[in-house]
């Protein structure tokens, strides 16, 4: 609606708002998102219809952005809130949705997996929709980081009013949240049971039985939650130690400081019920630090400069705000602008007025008070600085055309209880410098039926394709790995390939490694046939294991096809001579990932580090003639998680080699530890001859199957009888659904860790260390390490992300290349932000590769699973 | 209401077995709590057929043990059939031994057949330790026979992926549900030699040039429910026969639940024995071999389903035609060739004409507790050929899917006339 001197025009068509019959949109948010002075629409939608970002054109239109921008968003969105969290001057969003906290609810509540539902969704040109709250840390340049569940704030059940305030004045804006609807309307008893026979015992006219029908629905009246924000991305749940109490049916909500004592107070309403106010005790108890409130006026019709942008310069940081008075979910709030701050002085506060008229700076800042500012008053401009400064990382011209191609298969029709995907490995890519040219070529692993493909770096620094006729006849494996290594001693650079892949156990997949020798930049199948290595693998590492001087082979084991978590034996391929190879050593290692060879002992011989989904870290040594399991020794505290990938480096710079380990990551529905396990049951339980696999995790203190009742009764179809009703199988254990005697039999695999971590080598011995919390926003899977941006400190990048899995996992891409900065002081880390790395890799990187061009430069290779790969150049001199 | 159920429950007891005993309806309304079952528990219509076959033998089968002189066993006159070892017991009540035989075989097989155990319990309480020996031996031999049919081993198959690609199935509104039972085809038979043994004509080809022999079919499918009227319509809800629609009202969501085609029929079975006054005997048998012939017929059906996964109407019209254009019955979750209604149907039909005769006028009442009329036919050819043309007047189903259907199911009942000569010349036996 236009305002055309006091009379309002509606210009939503011209404007570039849509209006679309699916829309149930509940929330809407307006913000500077893109921080170009201009306000920016957010706005939230209830089922089908996804979000809408909309950002402003400056000349009375918009353009929607949101699927650029945003990877994945709440599917059921209700109210939403923009506001800076984590004080880095960007807005965040952050959207509600209604994915309970407890066990019991989510299995009344959740849906199965319906792959053939979301795909269609998605076909049909909607956006990732997934069941559950979303916060959507704003990088800065055009992307969103969706960090919800490590952030702590994913799940509040039936959520609708979200309120971004600073309520303990500590300078973090923490997070209200109003709860509770009338009737559990999808309660899946009621649509699968109930509705139907009430509707066929009821009486009267079709609206008369569908009214007592909608009446017999269970009412679940629910707990506000009131989260503290404690680092700008971490919240704490303060629900019960900040006082709220109490189940209601809340929805609308506001803060305002009732009681003028410096803290906000919480007003909301309640359905059929009296409007409740929490009032906040925290300046009352001590328990604030500091504030300031702005009051803005404007002697335009705009009387209140809305829209007006606050932003307050302490030596403790920068604080920002927002004067926007609509919050939350249908409710507004005339109150003054409140910035909590920790306690601190106050330099300055910088006000730019609404629609970037004028920008004006104002001393003299006592906090704890309020300030009236009026945009006619005095005023000591600013210019608008500039924020660009030069990035870690630049992106030359594409030069390396090559698009991987997945199959696009769905490991869960051939299994549907296993938790994750094993297939969208790829593309691992193998380096070396085939042709003796002095430029690193590249091996690009194929995916299932299509070939892996030599690509020969050019002098001008582009790769092109090169004719291999052998690799094209081998067009129809699916390639894991692949490595370049001397094999027969003759000083080029020979091709070993792993072959992999899930498949069904008849999909037929030839699962045979390969290994190719050179001659002259061409590859042909080696004259000595590979021994029998008919499983799916995932890695080989070159190891010289018994110092003979030729390079032998460790080969991971996957999986076995079609029976996750089942594995073949790993093993050592040892090198006769002359590219003849046969088998050592083979163990039973579970599901290996990833593989390297590290020196832990400092003398000068290479051990083996290896991990897998569902394994720890294991590392292997050869003395007395034999290959030892050294994993005791070197890795006291074992931690098993779902561990991708592996990469040997000083990081403490006390000479010695350490690890880093990229696991699952945190941001995720599970969390894992000594004393609450991710588990995995798998044994046959219905006597069928197929395993199956229920993985068990902890919510609220006790440990839950994760499939849902149709889930698992579908797999084990004799536990139909046993769990009849959704509600039956709500309180399940895993202790309730099977016997003793089949969980005693029953084997089982746990994981301890889900964390990303580097390990620190003290005479041989790794312990753990953290990275920063942005190390587990998503599942890591490629890393490298590299003084990056040339300040002599050894730095750690980390690629992954999970775009295949269980619709109730959901994508986890919130990792656009994650570049974290040594500091120097011990192997310590700093998140470098994606506006000074200049990392914005979209997609699942699957492999990181460092290669020299002709210049010397060091350029990076990022094997991206079903995308380009992308080259990456560091910008600084070295 | 706790008080209120078990009143029911009392006056349905009292009802069936005290008061004036006529056997035949008794084992009707026993059979019809085994569907009450199936269709609390949204039973698949492939899955009821066989539900239906399994328990129904079983009560045949007591009652052959007990009146070897009159009934011979019939699961070991099947093709893939049993031979049953049943201790010689002498016991005048028949009905009883007979339901608690399907009862039993329902609570083994049906995921809420424990539901039937209270029912179990009074009835076993009023037979000898003889009897009960007779009833749980063939219970126990026929579970173990189904046990090894395949439908265990169905979880491993692997589960169906939409194919990409014009014409090719893919899943409905609203739910957009997985496809059911994709592979069907591996269950075990009765009669048919092989679940392809009557492979019908490939469907059209799918094309969208006008004038293509598809593009007709469509257009005659979007025509009839534009232009449908009263008696058209009244026909397609007749035989909707679909256990599980999604309603939507607003933001509720939930499922309304009728019995499967397959229970149609065995409630059409059930309306036929008792207008002929057939005595018990001949109503268990009857209501057996139209078990069997459902079980069958959706064999072949689904073999072919999967075979040609055909798109529905709903999904090529609403993509190329017209996107507002929604069918009058919800299209059920699975592919569209051959039409499973016009299978099941003419088979039925083909059996039943066996039973009772050509010129068999009949009031069909089966389906009037879910709000549907009473509907007359002069034979169960003509209430088999309404049945089947109902899936294009409802806007689920082609032409062809239909006419291939029905000669399928023609095939598959007569096969099974043929096969068990014998058995219906028992029903013509005065």
């Amino acid at each position: 609606m236009k305002n055309r001197n006091g009379t309002f025009h509606n210009i939503t068509q011209q404007a570039g708002i849509k209006s679309n019959p699916l829309g149930y949109g509940l929330g809407l948010n307006i913000a500077d998102v893109n921080c170009d002075g201009w306000p920016d629409i957010y706005v939230s939608n209830d089922y089908v219809e996804e979000d809408y970002l909309y950002l402003n054109n400056h000349n009375g239109t918009f353009r929607e952005v949101l699927k650029q921008q945003i990877q994945h968003l709440s599917n059921f969105s209700m109210g939403n809130d923009i506001a800076d969290v984590n004080n880095d001057g960007w807005p965040d969003i952050f959207t509600l949705d209604m994915l309970p906290r407890d066990n019991e609810r989510q299995k009344l509540l959740y849906a199965p997996d319906n792959f053939e539902l979301y795909n269609n969704m998605v076909d049909n040109g909607f956006h990732h929709q997934l069941m559950r709250n979303m916060l959507q840390l704003n990088n800065g340049n055009g992307t969103f980081s969706e960090i919800g569940q490590v952030a702590g704030v994913s799940n509040t059940d039936w959520s609708w009013s979200a309120l971004l305030a600073d309520y303990n004045n500590d300078g973090f804006k923490d997070l209200f949240v109003t709860n509770g609807y009338g009737r559990d309307m999808i309660n899946r008893d009621f649509m699968k049971f109930y509705a139907d026979e009430r509707l066929k015992h009821l009486q009267g006219t079709t609206d008369e039985k569908m009214f007592g029908m909608l009446q017999s629905i269970k009412s679940t009246p629910l707990q506000n939650l009131l989260f503290e924000n404690l680092n700008g991305r971490q919240f704490k749940d303060r629900t019960e130690a900040w006082g709220l109490a109490g189940k209601d049916y809340a929805h609308g909500a506001v803060y305002a400081d009732l009681d003028n004592d410096g803290d906000l107070d919480l007003i909301f309403n309640r359905m059929n019920a009296p409007a409740g106010v929490y009032q906040n005790m925290a300046v009352e108890k001590g328990l604030s630090q500091s504030f300031i409130r702005i009051e803005l006026a404007s002697e335009s019709l705009n009387t209140r400069a809305v829209g007006a942008q606050v932003t307050v310069y302490t030596p403790k940081g920068i604080f920002h705000g927002e004067h926007y008075p609509v919050h939350g979910f249908q409710s507004s709030s005339a109150a003054p602008l409140h910035i909590g701050l920790p306690e601190t002085s106050v330099d300055s506060i910088r006000i730019a007025w609404p629609s970037g008229s004028k920008s004006c700076l104002y001393t003299g800042i006592t906090p704890r008070k309020t300030y009236r500012f009026l945009d006619s008053g005095p005023c000591a401009p600013v210019a608008e600085g500039a924020r660009k400064t030069a990035t870690v990382f630049a992106f030359p011209p594409d030069t390396l055309k090559y698009v991987h191609q997945e199959l696009m298969v769905n490991d869960f029709k051939v299994q549907p209880l296993i938790p994750n995907m094993v297939s969208y490995h790829g593309p691992e890519i193998a380096a070396g410098d085939i042709n003796g040219d002095g430029l690193q070529d590249l091996y690009i692993c194929g995916p299932e039926s299509k070939p892996g493909l030599i690509y020969l770096q050019l002098k001008n620094g582009s790769f092109f394709p090169s004719n291999q006729p052998a690799l094209l006849a081998d067009a129809r494996y699916e390639d894991a790995f692949a490595v370049f290594f001397d094999a027969d001693g003759d000083k080029d650079l020979d091709l070993y390939v792993v072959s992999g892949g899930y498949g069904a156990p008849d999909s037929g997949l030839p699962l045979q490694d390969r290994l190719y020798t050179n001659s002259g930049g061409l590859f042909f199948p080696s004259a000595n046939p590979l021994p029998d290595l008919n499983f799916s693998g995932s890695v080989a590492v070159p190891w010289d294991y018994d110092q003979d001087g030729d390079l032998d082979l460790f080969i991971g084991a996957r999986v076995e096809q079609g029976a996750y978590p089942l594995a073949s034996e790993s093993v050592v391929l040892e090198n006769k001579g002359q590219g003849v190879f046969d088998i050592a050593w083979k163990a039973k290692l579970g599901m290996v990932t990833h593989a390297v060879t590290i020196d832990l002992e400092g003398d000068g011989l290479e051990e083996l580090a290896v991990c897998g989904e569902w394994t720890s870290l294991l590392f292997f040594g050869y003395s007395g003639g034999e290959i030892r399991d050294i994993s005791q020794q070197a890795f006291p505290s074992p931690k098993t998680g779902w561990w991708n990938a592996l990469h040997p480096a000083d990081l403490d710079g006390d000479g010695d080699a350490d690890l880093i380990a990229g696991n699952w990551g945190l941001n995720a529905q599970f969390k894992a530890s000594d004393q609450e396990p991710v588990e995995l049951y798998f044994d046959d339980f219905d006597g069928n001859g197929y395993i199956d696999p229920i993985m068990c995790y902890s919510i609220g203190g006790a440990s839950y199957p994760f499939p849902t009742r149709d889930e698992i009764t579908d797999q084990i179809v004799g536990l139909r009888k046993q769990f009849v009703t959704y509600d039956s199988y709500a309180r399940a254990t895993l202790a309730k659904i099977f016997s003793p005697a089949q969980l005693t039999k029953s084997p089982k695999l746990a994981v301890n860790s889900l964390e990303t971590q580097w390990f620190e080598n003290r005479q041989g011995v790794l312990h753990p260390r953290n990275l920063p919390v942005e190390a587990n926003f998503s599942p890591v899977h490629a890393i490298l390490t590299g003084d990056f941006d040339g300040d002599g400190f050894t730095d750690v990048l980390l690629g992954g992300n999970v775009e295949h899995t269980r619709i109730r996992i959901g994508r986890t891409d919130a990792n656009y290349g994650c570049l974290l900065k040594g500091t120097g002081t011990g192997g310590s880390f700093e998140y470098v932000p994606q506006t000074v790395s200049g990392l914005q890799i979209q997609g699942a990187v699957r492999s990181l590769k460092k290669i020299t061009n002709l210049a010397g430069q060091t350029e990076i290779i990022a094997g991206i699973n079903n995308r380009q790969p992308l080259i990456l150049k560091q910008n600084t001199k070295q | 209401m706790k008080w209120f159920a078990s009143f029911l429950l009392t006056l349905q007891a009292i009802g069936l077995y005290a008061a004036k005993p006529d056997p035949t309806a008794q084992y009707v309304a026993s059979l019809k709590r085994v569907t009450d079952i199936m269709v609390s528990d949204v039973t698949s219509p492939v899955a009821a057929a066989r539900y239906y076959a399994y328990t129904t033998l079983a009560a045949y089968e007591v009652l052959a043990g007990l009146r070897p002189e009159a009934y011979p066993p019939l699961s070991s006159a099947l093709t893939h059939g049993v031979h049953l070892e049943l201790p010689a017991v002498k016991e005048k009540d028949v009905l009883s031994c007979s339901v608690l035989a399907m009862w039993k075989t329902a609570y083994g097989l049906l995921p809420s057949g424990s539901s039937l155990k209270p029912a179990i319990d009074s009835l076993s309480a009023k037979l000898p330790a003889s009897s009960l020996n007779l009833v749980d031996k063939t219970v126990s031999q026929v579970l173990a026979w189904v046990s090894k049919d395949g439908f265990q081993q169905l979880n491993n198959l692997k589960r169906y992926t939409p194919k990409r690609g014009p014409g090719y199935w893919q899943p409905t509104p609203p739910a957009f549900m997985a496809p059911v039972e994709p592979h069907w085809n591996t269950i075990r038979p009765f009669l048919l030699d092989s679940a392809n043994q009557f492979l019908t004509r490939p469907p059209a080809a799918f094309d969208l040039n006008p004038g293509a022999p598809f593009y007709a079919l469509m257009e005659e499918v979007y025509q009839a429910v534009k232009e449908k009227d009263r008696e058209k319509e009244a026909i397609a809800n007749f035989w909707d026969c679909n256990p599980y629609t999604i309603s939507q009202m607003g933001h509720v969501e939930f499922g309304l639940k009728k019995i499967s085609p397959g229970g149609h029929w065995m409630g059409i079975a059930g309306v036929a024995c008792k207008k002929s006054r057939f005595d018990l005997g001949k109503t268990m048998l009857t209501h057996t071999l139209v078990a069997i012939t459902l079980h069958d017929a959706f064999i072949a059906c689904w073999d072919e389903k999967y075979r040609s996964d055909r798109i529905r109407p709903e999904t090529v019209i609403n993509n190329h035609l017209d996107r507002s254009w929604k069918p009058i019955l919800q299209t059920p979750p699975f592919p569209e060739y051959v039409s499973g209604h016009s299978v099941a149907s003419s088979a039925s039909g083909i059996v039943l004409t066996a039973a009772f005769g050509d010129a068999y006028s009949f009031s069909d009442d089966v389906e009037v507790e879910y709000g549907l009329p009473v509907r007359k036919f002069s034979s169960f050819q003509h209430a088999a050929e309404e049945a089947s043309i109902s899936r294009l007047y409802g806007g689920i189903h082609f032409r062809d899917a239909i006419d291939q259907g029905i000669w399928q199911g023609k095939e598959v009942g007569a096969l099974i006339h043929t096969k068990l000569k014998a058995f219906f010349d028992l029903l013509k036996k005065p």
